[in-house]
């Protein structure tokens, strides 16, 4: 019996060891797991940390992150190659100090300059280079904090180039003028070195008459005989032709001095013109810089047209580029006399005009420009602003000239422009441009 | 003051203050030319359809009629009117139109000593021609006719090829059409800057490949008329014989003493080149005519006084006038004095053709040579 009682017990415990031991088993295989888990998590974690890293590390953007104080957090190599600076350098600076046009203030300002989409700044790098940067700014909320990532291009190099083929489309056009303005230029040479010929002519001439009238003179002072030199007088007077000399001569004078006023006139608006301009916009006379378009390409268009100009006198000066407006100006002056010229291809009687009107609308002028040539095609309408289209015959239209005035216009100077057109009736080309350049 | 022997000159411009200015500069000339003044082709027109005129001076760009219409009318029925341009600037396009009407190109600005002198030098042309009708067949030259066999030539040139601006050289300065054309548009201000004493070569150089190939296009050389095989062959053999007239001058200048640069063995090769103009210039305005009437000549003697007999004139005379007139700084009639016998009246001229007084030296060195070759190489 007593046996007995003890197997049972031994059983018992047995049995509880046993269920001990799987327990035991299990949950040591259960830390196992859970620990192999852990291990793959912080594999991953360090995968996904090291890839991060090195897309932050690779990528061609600088790509810099800061907290709601400003201060920077993250500051990747692209960006210390775009500002000049160390990591370290950047850590103990706020983001807005890296820009010269970037201010946060006490911190209020930072959400005015997250935006849609990427803008441009400038900085100054560390060896004192002004860099042109397109930044995008987005605002990273979470649970415990707000901070902000900037994404940062370098444009620098890319405005350069299109500042020097803006620049080598304007010493083209300014090229293509040149032969123009040559002509404009050598007609009124033309007729003032024939007046000022005449002149001397006729001074000489004069001379000669009035020595016989000094001969009078003198005769008549010595009680001489005056009849020889009287006929001498009349003679010589019948000769050169008096009556002609005393009408031609002021004719004459007058026409040599519109002459050279012409040429003057030509010359100063050429070197208007053709000036590399500032890199500063500068408040400028509208109308004023629309006559020097005008008179530059004179050559261009009183063959196929006439130039009507209707400037509002109440237009502002407007805050730009002006060289960038000369051209823009010019191309759509241009553009309108090439399409008068097509269309009297088709219809030699046609008269041609190219209409300019300024006007002031609020705190805008508007521009316009209108022909009478040949119009567009909707399909034309809609690719005039693509780089390369023209709708010239080869090697006569770069397929610049447009898309030139909508980067000058719009980009540069925050304008717009409109477009109407009719085919075989004429072109309307609107622009408003805001007196003052928003920031 | 209207006096009718005067010479009678129109000038034609769309501004009016070129024309008032070109009225009073040449004020002084109002006793020697009668002159009308047209503000544009139309008005031109008018004025060549009522009065006798014998030059005319057109500005290009105008509006309506321009210049090159203008010309073009004046050539096609007035062709006896001597034809200048006096422009600022104009479109190659029209250049192209205008190289066939008109005799000379001048540039604005153009003074008027400068306007005398060249409208005074083709008035000459006209006095050297006596009759009427000799200064028409060379006032009504556009391009000396060249061979077919030379034109189809030029139309086969394949601009891709190598040898492409080789081979086009090679025709342009063996025939006697294209290279006078080539010489008269780089003498006055067609293409750019004129140049005196030019050779060929440099006038090729100077126009460039490009305008040449443009002129060829631009249907320049291809002379308007129809032809027979006699005188097709005509223009084969004077071509041919101008070629061995220019290269064998050119040698005798080599081993001759005489120190011989660039220029004077260009102008020897030219003229050689252009030695028988006059009998292109007979043809294309006589026909076979010019060739039944000397077609007997058994020398270069012979033919002067068929010539002469026949149509009053010789090869010799319409050869300078038509050099004179595009203003082609050739000593032709130098050429011309050396090689022919003193049987015939002597042209009215004190050596105009050489307009430069350098030129005068030049022409003494190149006419030996020309002279010799052409009594060397057998008559043609």
């Amino acid at each position: 019996m007593e046996q007995e009682v003890w197997q049972r017990r031994v059983n018992r415990e047995r049995a509880a060891r046993n269920e001990a031991e799987a327990f035991l088993e299990s949950k040591s295989r259960e830390l196992y797991l859970a620990n192999q888990k852990l291990t793959k998590m912080a594999d991953a974690w360090r995968y996904e940390n090291e890839k991060n890293q090195a897309i932050l590390d690779n990528a061609a953007e600088g790509i810099v992150t800061f907290e709601a104080d400003g201060n920077i957090a993250t500051f990747n190599p692209a960006a210390e190659r775009i500002f000049g600076i160390s990591i370290e350098a950047a850590m103990l600076r706020n983001f807005d100090e890296l820009f010269d046009d970037i201010r946060f203030g006490d911190g209020a300002e930072i959400d005015s300059y997250v935006l849609d989409e990427a803008k441009e700044y400038c900085a100054t790098d560390a060896n004192g280079n002004t860099r042109v940067l397109n930044v995008a700014l987005t605002k990273a909320e979470s649970n415990r904090a707000i901070s902000f990532v900037a994404v940062i291009q370098d444009r620098t190099k890319k405005r350069a180039l299109e500042a020097q083929l803006a620049v080598a489309q304007k010493m083209e056009s300014v090229g293509h003028l040149a032969a123009g303005i040559a002509h404009e230029i050598n007609t009124p040479i033309q007729y003032v070195g024939d007046n000022t010929r005449f002149l001397q002519e006729a001074f000489d001439d004069l001379t000669g008459l009035l020595g016989l009238y000094e001969k009078l003179l003198f005769a008549v002072e010595q009680g001489a005989a005056t009849d020889t030199v009287i006929n001498e007088i009349q003679k010589s007077a019948e000769e050169i032709d008096l009556e002609f000399l005393a009408e031609e001569i002021p004719q004459a004078t007058e026409q040599a001095i519109n002459g050279t006023g012409r040429v003057a006139k030509i010359v100063r608006a050429m070197k208007e013109f053709s000036h590399p301009g500032t890199e500063k916009q500068v408040a400028v006379a509208i109308n004023h810089v629309l006559e020097t378009a005008a008179t530059v390409s004179r050559n261009e268009w009183k063959y196929v047209a006439e130039m009507e100009t209707d400037f509002g006198e109440d237009v502002p000066d407007v805050t730009c580029y002006v060289g960038d407006l000369n051209q823009a100006f010019l191309n759509l002056i241009v553009n309108a006399a090439h399409a008068i010229e097509k269309r009297q291809e088709n219809e030699p009687e046609h008269k041609g005009w190219i209409r300019i009107s300024t006007r002031r609308v609020d705190e805008q002028v508007q521009l316009i420009f209108s022909d009478n040539g040949c119009g567009m095609s909707n399909d034309t309408k809609e690719k005039i602003f693509q780089p390369f289209f023209t709708t010239k015959p080869v090697g006569q239209g770069t397929g610049q000239g447009m898309s030139m005035v909508q980067r000058f216009i719009v980009e540069r100077h925050s304008g717009s422009i409109s477009v109407q057109s009719q085919e075989g009736a004429g072109s309307e080309i609107s622009i408003l441009l805001p007196v003052i350049p928003p920031r | 003051m209207t006096d009718s022997k005067n010479k009678h000159v129109l000038f034609v411009d769309d501004e009016k203050n070129i024309l008032s200015g070109i009225r009073r500069s040449l004020r002084a000339q109002r006793q020697v030319w009668d002159m009308s003044f047209a503000q544009g082709g139309e008005e031109a027109i008018e004025v060549l359809r009522s009065a006798q005129v014998d030059l005319i001076v057109s500005d290009m760009r105008m509006p309506e009629t321009d210049g090159s219409e203008l010309l073009h009318w004046v050539a096609a029925n007035q062709p006896h009117v001597i034809r200048m341009v006096l422009s600022g600037q104009c479109h190659k396009s029209k250049l192209l139109k205008i190289v066939n009407n008109a005799h000379q190109f001048l540039t604005k600005p153009s003074d008027a000593e400068h306007l005398i002198e060249k409208i005074d030098l083709a008035f000459k042309t006209l006095e050297n021609s006596g009759k009427q009708n000799v200064h028409n067949a060379v006032a009504s030259v556009g391009t000396i006719p060249s061979p077919a066999s030379a034109i189809s030539r030029l139309q086969q040139v394949q601009l891709d090829d190598d040898n492409a601006e080789s081979q086009l050289k090679d025709i342009c300065v063996k025939d006697i059409g294209i290279s006078s054309k080539l010489l008269q548009l780089c003498s006055s201000s067609f293409f750019g800057t004129p140049l005196s004493h030019v050779s060929i070569e440099d006038a090729y150089a100077a126009l460039g490949a490009d305008t040449i190939c443009n002129l060829i296009e631009a249907g320049v050389f291809v002379a308007n008329h129809q032809r027979s095989d006699r005188i097709e062959q005509f223009l084969e053999m004077i071509n041919e014989h101008s070629q061995r007239v220019a290269k064998r001058s050119v040698q005798l200048l080599h081993d001759s003493e005489v120190e011989a640069n660039g220029l004077t063995k260009g102008m020897t090769y030219a003229g050689g080149m252009l030695h028988s103009i006059g009998r292109l210039i007979f043809v294309s305005y006589w026909g076979e005519a010019y060739l039944d009437a000397t077609q007997a000549a058994s020398d270069h003697q012979d033919l002067l006084d068929a010539e002469m007999e026949e149509f009053g004139t010789t090869h010799q005379i319409l050869g300078s006038n038509l050099l004179r007139l595009w203003y082609i700084d050739l000593p032709l009639n130098e050429i011309a004095k050396a090689s022919s016998s003193s049987s015939f009246p002597e042209q009215k001229t004190d050596n105009e053709s050489v307009f430069q007084v350098s030129g005068r030296q030049i022409t003494e060195q190149v006419c030996p040579f020309l002279r010799q070759a052409i009594e060397q190489e057998s008559f043609a």
